[in-house]
């Protein structure tokens, strides 16, 4: 990023896969994938919010960057060392300097401490002895975040969800980190609560010089707060980049969803309408290519083919499950039979035509769909099925509906300046656009 | 909307909890009406008695610690508060529906959602099992359960949250409700999944011409599907009136702070001080002392009545600067357009 000097934090490629055993001997039968590869640097003094649906391995991240868990790959680097190579002092140095508050307030302090005690206890484990002085930091840290250097004789139970919040900020500051990981912090709050919150943040980074990791799934709280955002989706980074480009001009079009999907507080505005069909994918077992393309509206299309993205998608959503090996023949003529209120045949009587009839509902695809030849396919494919012959479906559509979304994973495509995003939507423009001469230097 | 009558109507609900420390008026005094087929939002803090409310409506709140205290409930010609337990049993279910937050909670993790949309079923039609099942399949389908002939014998936890939500919205659905009583049921919810239910439940609807009084924190989400708002803060009804007027020209200087609490691209503004104790009201208006206008009769008496804000009947507002003698012109009423997410691609 800048020149001068290094980043404080770096995270390179950094993985964190939890192994899935089985059996007595723990044999490792699968991975998951809760974070896979991804990397970004935070300056003195910066915000970075990483921002993604439940699931997305946000929380993984960073537990895995604080060494909390230890990565399984890549590196974090602090203030130019890297942690998993540091020594024990290093190690403890580290955990001064990089401080962690969590969603929940309640469960983050000893009730039977009080506010005070809790908020000096990092003082006191580090190594500061005198009672007085401890008593006298914590009673300007109380009043600093907005409570009374009276409250520190108080027990946590007295406090509300927000001033708890308020208090651990207190507590995260008492030892003047250079990083505070903030995980979810406000998402236990009402939205008053929040807003106070936040610029409380606000306000103690700028006096602090603090940098900032916020961790959250609310986007208008990572708009709010940070300088640079990372969007996260199934272990992977989609994008990344100053908050007002990612925000503004979003690259990926799983940002593009994540923004449109965002209940506006305008009743003039009609959401978009760009709705992101199925569930997020599990980690344990990631689509191959890219991992949006299982929901994407804008899958990339073969060559020749110019179908209407709905009925695109519709057909990649069979197509998927196909692949997968997701769809049990003998279920779908049972429930062709349950639907149809059968109890007299078997469901071996199931005839083709009720079969297909059944799959083209259940996945939203037309009855002859336009041109011929895809509908011919699908026909096929499902004929296949229905014979009990996956692997001929799955050929069958592989060949007419191959998608670079599928085949390869997209690599980390500048969009502009420090605008990072993982699409090969992009990367075919790029290629167009170094064909065409003049277009944004610098 | 004004010539058809009130599909329920609340008149001056008081809900009150006891507890160890003491009484809790947890609904103080609460009134608005909801017409059929369209959505009403309860808008509010936790804590400020939305919750509750709904809640009183079909007396599914805990009794005790919970007691309905006074006021009416009346919906189609039955005050609900004083209805004898099998007649709103009756209605419970079949013609007035609950959706909750948490779709686990909801569902029984050891019967086949088929299994438990049927019941909903037979419990209001009379029909044979076999043609429950076949409905049962039907409104899976409708709310959007992919392969719905072949999930029906799933159990819950074979499907993701955003799916046992749209299983729940099935299930109350069943009885053909004319209302239905939903209680934040996306905020459990990611973003892209919540705009998948919210559509849901706008399409099913319109499709149903079915009454909705939605519960939530979220103004987001009252700006996409609210018709009519009814902002709730400390127990009291604030200020009620058309999403629009909400919105555009709040009345209530505690909505305009709640809609300045948004982020937006120029930072948030918090509201100053702390929510009143629940146990101890204060005298006067509830909000009295975090806002910037009160003077000094706003600190005494009751908190003061609705009244109609710009003499407009519909747009209400509960604030003793719209009262003769009171200059309601001090009051600043255009909210920061809080719209952090103004893309661009639309509008």
């Amino acid at each position: 990023m800048s020149e001068t000097g290094h980043p404080l934090l770096v995270v390179r490629n950094l993985e964190k896969h939890f192994p899935v055993q089985a059996g007595v001997f723990k044999r490792e039968v699968g991975r998951i994938r809760a974070v896979d590869g991804i990397s970004f640097s935070i300056e003195k003094g910066e915000t970075f919010g990483l921002v993604g649906e439940s699931g997305c391995g946000k929380s993984t991240a960073a537990k895995a960057i604080m060494h909390l868990i230890e990565p399984t790959g890549g590196e974090v680097i602090f203030d130019g060392k890297n942690i998993s190579g540091m020594s024990k002092d290093e190690r403890r140095g580290f955990r001064r300097q990089a401080q962690m508050i969590f969603q929940d307030p309640e469960s983050s302090f000893d009730p039977r401490m009080t506010i005070g005690e809790s908020v000096a206890e990092p003082l006191r484990v580090n190594g500061m002895t005198d009672r007085e002085r401890r008593r006298s930091i914590v009673e300007g840290l109380l009043e600093r975040v907005g409570l009374d250097a009276g409250d520190a004789d108080r027990y946590p139970h007295e406090f509300s969800g927000g001033q708890k919040q308020r208090i651990g900020l207190a507590r995260a500051l008492s030892i003047n980190p250079e990083l505070l990981v903030a995980d979810e912090p406000v998402s236990a709050l009402d939205v008053s609560i929040q807003a106070e919150i936040l610029s409380l943040m606000e306000d103690l980074q700028r006096e602090f010089n603090l940098a900032i990791l916020i961790i959250s799934h609310n986007l208008g709280v990572i708009r709010q707060i940070s300088d640079a955002v990372g969007v996260m989706y199934v272990g992977e980074l989609v994008e990344r980049g100053p908050t007002e480009d990612v925000f503004g001009d979003p690259a990926h079009p799983y940002t593009r969803a994540l923004l449109s999907s965002i209940p506006r507080p305008d009743p003039h505005i009609e959401r978009s309408g760009m709705e992101l069909t199925g569930d997020v994918p599990s980690p344990s077992d990631p689509p191959p290519g890219c991992r949006f393309h299982t929901r994407c509206p804008e899958v990339i299309q073969p060559d020749g083919l110019e179908l209407d993205q709905t009925d695109w998608r519709t057909i990649l959503t069979l197509a998927d499950r196909v692949y997968r090996g997701d769809i049990d023949p003998q279920t779908v003529r049972e429930s062709v039979l349950s639907v149809a209120e059968d109890g007299e045949r078997e469901p071996e009587d199931v005839t083709l035509s009720e079969f297909e009839g059944r799959l083209r509902e259940d996945f939203d695809i037309q009855q002859e769909l336009e041109p011929t030849a895809v509908d011919t396919t699908i026909h096929h494919a499902i004929e296949a099925l229905y014979e009990e012959r996956p692997e001929v479906a799955a050929e069958r559509l592989q060949e007419t509906f191959a998608t670079p979304c599928r085949d390869s994973r997209p690599a980390s495509t500048t969009v502009e300046g420090d605008q990072v995003a993982a699409c090969h939507l992009l990367e075919t423009s790029v290629e167009a656009s170094e064909t065409v001469p003049a277009t944004g230097d610098d | 909307m004004t010539d058809t009558e009130p599909l329920l109507q609340v008149r001056n609900l008081e809900t009150q909890f006891h507890t160890d420390e003491g009484i809790v008026r947890a609904v103080d005094g609460v009134s608005f009406d909801v017409y059929p087929g369209e959505t009403v939002c309860i808008v509010g803090e936790s804590g400020s008695g939305k919750t509750v409310t709904i809640e009183s409506i079909t007396r599914i709140l805990q009794m005790p610690p919970g007691e309905i205290v006074g006021g009416e409930v009346i919906f189609d010609g039955i005050d609900l508060t004083t209805a004898s337990e099998k007649e709103i049993r009756r209605i419970r279910g079949d013609r007035i529906s609950h959706v909750f937050q948490n779709p686990q909670g909801s569902l029984n993790p050891v019967y086949t959602v088929g299994a438990q949309i049927r019941e909903a079923i037979q419990a209001n039609r009379d029909v044979g099992k076999k043609a429950a099942r076949e409905q049962a399949i039907e409104l899976l389908d409708e709310v959007g359960i992919p392969e719905a002939g072949a999930r029906i014998d799933d159990y819950p936890h074979e499907f993701s949250g955003g799916m046992r939500q749209r299983v729940v919205i099935a299930i109350a659905l069943a009885g053909e409700p004319d209302l239905l009583l939903a209680d934040e049921p996306t905020t459990a919810l990611d973003v892209t999944i919540e705009a998948q239910i919210i559509d849901l439940l706008l399409r099913l609807q319109e499709e149903r011409d079915m009454a909705i009084v939605f519960v939530t924190h979220d103004l987001g989400v009252v700006a996409e599907i609210a018709d009519r708002v009814v902002v709730m803060y400390a127990s009291k009804v604030m200020e009620q009136g058309h999403v629009h007027e909400i919105f555009d020209r709040p009345a209530h200087p505690y909505t305009r702070a709640l809609l300045d609490c948004l982020p937006g691209p120029d930072g948030v503004t918090p509201i100053e001080g702390t929510l009143p104790n629940p146990l101890d009201h204060p005298d006067g208006c509830r909000f009295a002392a975090r806002c910037e206008y009160a003077i000094e009769p706003c600190f005494v008496g009751e908190h003061p009545s609705l009244l109609p804000a710009d003499g407009d009947e519909d747009h209400l507002v509960s604030c003793l600067l719209y009262r003769d003698g009171h200059d309601e012109s001090v009051i600043d009423r255009e909210p920061r357009r809080a719209d952090p997410f103004a893309v661009g691609d639309d509008t």
